[in-house]
């Protein structure tokens, strides 16, 4: 165990400053009572009524949800199946890079992309083809999550079950799925979160009229300073960082740190 | 005893490697039987050919006489101790060992019984509702033992079952398990590299390398009558003298036609135990004897290792006696033995 | 012989089963998502713009041409100069701080991790838009300046290249962290030591072993930032006003505003060759270091 030399405190300091000062600083002027930055007025949840009685943005969180849950299983269950697929039926470096494309291209070209393709076919834009657009990127993430769990999986556990007189179906509902459920259930959470937050390809394949909470929120912080956005960034920072804190658990983050 | 597995002409190839080369064996009922050869022989490529993990590419499984290739694992009467255990971590030891009497859909009653009388057997009692990441090496291996024979097959295949525990335990178990197949009259076959562990268990062993089957015997015949230059080095110590077979005499630079009746004439090499030979400070008026100098001796409690160097040869030849005997580094001594106690091995 | 060969060929239609049952649904899923919305596009690039957005089917390289224009390439030039200001920034700041995880004590360095990825979590434009609060004229620094007398005016701190570079490394950061925490953490102890027992001070066994040996790890962490940086176009907006364009605005721009759909398309194939380029110098740099080992 190399000795921890102190001076590297600073710089670790330093980054933890930079990516938390700008929140600290949000939380607290939710509770401001004039909502700006300029002057402490008081202590006021009125921020947080406010936000919750903008219609606009209720709508936009209830797009979201739909939209959000519908990629989560439908990008669940094509990416698990094909994490599946890639660990035991391929060989192809080929495939591989196929599956983790969505989530090296940058987002604003599979966004163009796909507006372009929904355009050609005249597929009407709204929540389905957010939707849909939502479960491309998905899909890469989940098969990702789910194959490093297939990858630590001992096979012979798999052909143990078949020696003892489990049918290939058997031994996936028995043996498999159990042991790959955490994975399975971090990579539905983590798509969840991915795509409650993806603002550029939804800004693309939305159509007229049809707004997610993060084009509500684009259109909200154009216009400068909104206070109801810093209760909003509250709610949605204690939401995500719920679900990341449960991921975590599923994943065991912790044993692959120390395996490492 | 009559026959149970019968593996003819048996081959299977991986890319370039030939993992299993044209195997013949027969495997008799109620036998505790040995596959031993060095890591990477082919040993647990042709276990699960037995078990229906690997197709052969050639050849024929019969199993009391039913063609065995193309029978998937689950519907073979076959099972398998693995050698990483392969104890499903999600389950207790008890859903472990109830896990292939489930497939068979039991009803839940005899299951209970079952598991119970072969818990009871291995000696887990107690353990039952522990996971497999909460019990020892050693228990992992009875849960894994007992999880494969509450199946009652008619073969049980158990690739390297001892080589996780530690020396002590591997001792215990070779006991337990000669214990345990006797007990359960099932036909046992196990892959082992360790020649101690197979000579110790099996009835019959096997030696294997790289592919190929070199000798089917008892433990031994194997020892005292090797058919081959790999099983004898392969199988305990030996000398080896090269040399040629003429006119049913053996000679060799050192030798001057050691007496040879049954050999057939060709190079060959002359392999000597080393407990076969015997030691004397001075010459007998035998035409099997050798000249040599003691180099060392190694003391082991119950016996002596003597090098003894020859002239004109690299290798020591090595020479056990019993207790502890005495030559002095250097001293010149004689080298003799039966000539019965000699193998001839084509070379 | 033939015959029973066919026998043992009995549990394949199981093995093709499970493949099409696997492979089938993501296969055409990203085929008809992933794979035809791209082809689209380098079609697109090719075709003339319709009057009202759209394309005209009529190929043409003309696309190509306007964009070798000067006006495009400096554009295209300050995206990169931005988005590699940014990459160097994050390259500066993460790695001591990467390096200073692998020396905490082990039970500290997976809370250490989460701390830094967690408010990558959040939402991004909100994670934006703090940086309006606290640059703007009216906003934190200004007041804190005056509060401590540097200043008597108000000052803004938004709507330059600097406040973009800043946005962007504060979207980015923890993307170049994680991957050099991963390549850190995997150099054995041992060759620190190995080092120090050869005659090494620290810093020369950092140059001369840790470095080297966390070179993947820089580049990874080097395309995470980069490529996202020059495709975003909501950093410049909202912190760059009219001051940065960056070529995610002008493909913004030509998709819902010019309606130029083709030379839009031209525009986002530079980003991906951009990003096949470092790649390929990724690929490249693996391999030799697979070599070493
Ligand atoms: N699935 C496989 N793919 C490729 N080669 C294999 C595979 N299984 C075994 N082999 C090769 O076949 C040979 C025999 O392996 P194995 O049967 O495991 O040997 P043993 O159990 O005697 O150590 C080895 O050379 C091994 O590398
Ligand atoms: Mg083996």
């Amino acid at each position: 165990m190399p000795r921890f030399r102190r001076w590297l405190v600073f710089p670790l300091l330093g980054v933890y400053g930079f990516l938390y000062v700008p929140i600290v600083i949000l939380a607290v002027l939710s509770f401001n009572e004039s909502g700006l930055p300029t002057a402490w007025t008081g202590f006021s949840t009125k921020w947080y009524g406010a936000l919750f009685s903008n219609d606009l943005i209720l709508r936009g969180a209830r797009t979201t949800l739909v939209v959000a849950l519908g990629a989560t299983v439908l990008a669940t269950i094509i990416g698990t199946l094909l994490a599946l697929g890639l660990e035991r039926y391929s060989r192809s470096v080929l495939f591989d890079a196929f599956a983790i494309a969505p989530a090296v291209v940058p987002d604003i070209v599979l966004a163009i992309g796909l507006l372009a393709f929904y355009t050609m076919i005249q597929f009407t834009l709204g929540t389905v083809s957010v939707l849909f657009a939502h479960v491309t990127f998905n899909i890469a993430f989940v098969t990702a999550v789910v194959r490093t769990r297939l990858h630590n999986f001992d096979q012979q556990l798999e052909e143990a079950s078949l020696d003892l007189g489990a049918t290939e179906l058997r031994t996936f509902f028995r043996v498999t799925l159990p042991l790959i459920a955490p994975g399975i259930l971090a990579a539905a959470l983590l798509s969840f979160t991915l795509s409650v937050d993806e603002f550029v390809i939804a800004f693309f394949t939305r159509g007229a009229g049809v707004e997610t909470l993060p084009t509500v929120i684009y259109s909200m912080v154009r216009f400068g300073i909104t206070p109801e956005i810093n209760a909003l960034a509250v709610v949605l920072l204690g939401l995500s960082f719920t679900v990341v804190v449960v991921s975590q658990r599923l994943i065991g983050l912790r044993r692959v740190v120390d395996n490492a | 005893m009559p026959e149970l597995v019968h593996i003819a002409k048996v081959t299977k190839r991986f890319g370039d490697v030939t993992a299993v080369d044209a195997v013949d064996l027969t495997i008799e009922e109620n036998e505790f039987f040995a596959l031993l050869g060095p890591s990477g022989c082919g040993k647990t490529t042709l276990l699960r050919i037995l078990a229906g993990f690997e197709d052969p590419d050639e050849g024929q499984v019969l199993l009391g006489g039913r063609d065995l290739v193309g029978v998937r694992p689950y519907d073979r009467p076959v099972n398998m101790m693995f050698q990483s255990y392969a104890l499903f971590p999600h389950l207790t030891v008890w859903q472990n060992i109830a896990y292939g009497l489930v497939e068979e859909r039991l009803p839940k009653r005899e299951i209970e019984q079952r598991v119970g009388e072969v818990i009871a057997k291995v000696g887990l009692e107690g353990l039952e509702s522990r996971k497999p990441h909460q019990i020892s090496g050693g228990q992992k291996q009875r849960v894994a033992l007992a999880r494969a024979i509450v199946k009652r097959p008619r073969v049980l295949l158990l690739d390297e079952p001892l080589a996780a525990l530690d020396k002590k335990i591997r001792a215990d178990m070779q006991l337990e398990l000669k214990r345990l197949q006797h007990e359960v009259g099932i036909t046992f076959v196990v892959v082992t590299h360790d020649q101690e562990e197979a000579m110790s268990m099996a009835d019959r062993v096997a030696v294997m390398n790289q592919g190929r089957i070199l000798q089917v015997a008892d433990p031994i015949t194997l020892y005292e009558r090797p058919a081959d230059y790999f099983v004898a080095q392969f199988i305990g110590e030996m000398n080896f003298i090269a040399g040629e077979v003429r006119d049913g005499r053996f000679f060799s630079p050192e030798l001057e036609g050691v007496p040879a009746p049954d050999a057939d004439a060709g190079p060959v090499w002359l392999a000597l135990r080393p407990e076969k030979i015997v030691l004397r400070e001075s010459p007998g008026a035998t035409p099997v004897e050798l000249e040599g100098r003691v180099e060392t001796t190694t003391f082991f409690g119950s016996l002596t290792h003597c090098y003894v160097r020859l002239p004109g040869r690299e290798e020591p030849v090595v020479v056990t006696a019993p207790g502890p005997r005495t030559f002095q580094p250097g001293a010149t001594v004689w080298m003799t033995w039966r000539p019965e106690d000699a193998v001839l091995l084509p070379r | 012989m033939t015959k029973r060969l066919s026998k043992a060929d009995r549990s394949r239609p199981t093995r093709w089963v499970g493949r099409l049952l696997t492979l089938g649904p993501g296969g055409l899923y990203l085929t008809l998502f992933l794979a035809v919305p791209l082809a689209v596009i380098v079609t697109y690039s090719f075709m003339r713009r319709g009057t009202f957005g759209g394309v005209v089917y009529q190929p043409t390289l003309e696309n190509y041409r306007r964009a070798v224009d000067p006006l495009f390439l400096r554009i295209l030039w300050d995206s990169v100069r931005i988005g590699g200001l940014t990459t160097l920034l994050a390259l500066l700041i993460g790695y001591p701080a990467a390096f200073a995880i692998t020396k905490l004590p082990t039970r500290w360095r997976l809370p250490a991790l989460v701390a830094i990825v967690l408010p990558f979590w959040s939402n991004f434009l909100i994670r934006t838009y703090a940086w309006i609060v606290l640059l703007n004229r009216e906003g934190i620094l200004s007041k804190a300046l005056r509060a401590v007398g540097l200043t008597d005016e108000p000052v803004g701190f938004l709507y330059n290249r600097g406040s973009v570079v800043v946005g962007l490394l504060y979207a980015y950061l923890p993307l170049m962290i994680l991957p050099l925490y991963a390549a850190l953490d995997r150099i054995d102890p041992a060759l620190d030591e190995a080092s120090a027992d050869l005659g090494a001070k620290p810093w020369r066994t950092f140059i001369r072993v840790t470095v080297p040996l966390s070179l993947p790890g820089m580049t990874a962490g080097s395309i995470f930032v980069f490529v996202p940086s020059i495709g975003n176009f909501v950093v410049p907006e909202l912190l760059g006003g009219g001051q940065a364009v960056m070529v995610g605005n002008l493909i913004r721009d030509q998709f819902l505003r010019a309606r130029d759909w083709p030379f839009g398309a031209v525009l986002s194939l530079s980003i991906v060759g951009l990003m096949m380029i470092l790649l390929v110098v990724q690929a490249v740099q693996l391999k030799r270091t697979r070599a070493h080992a």
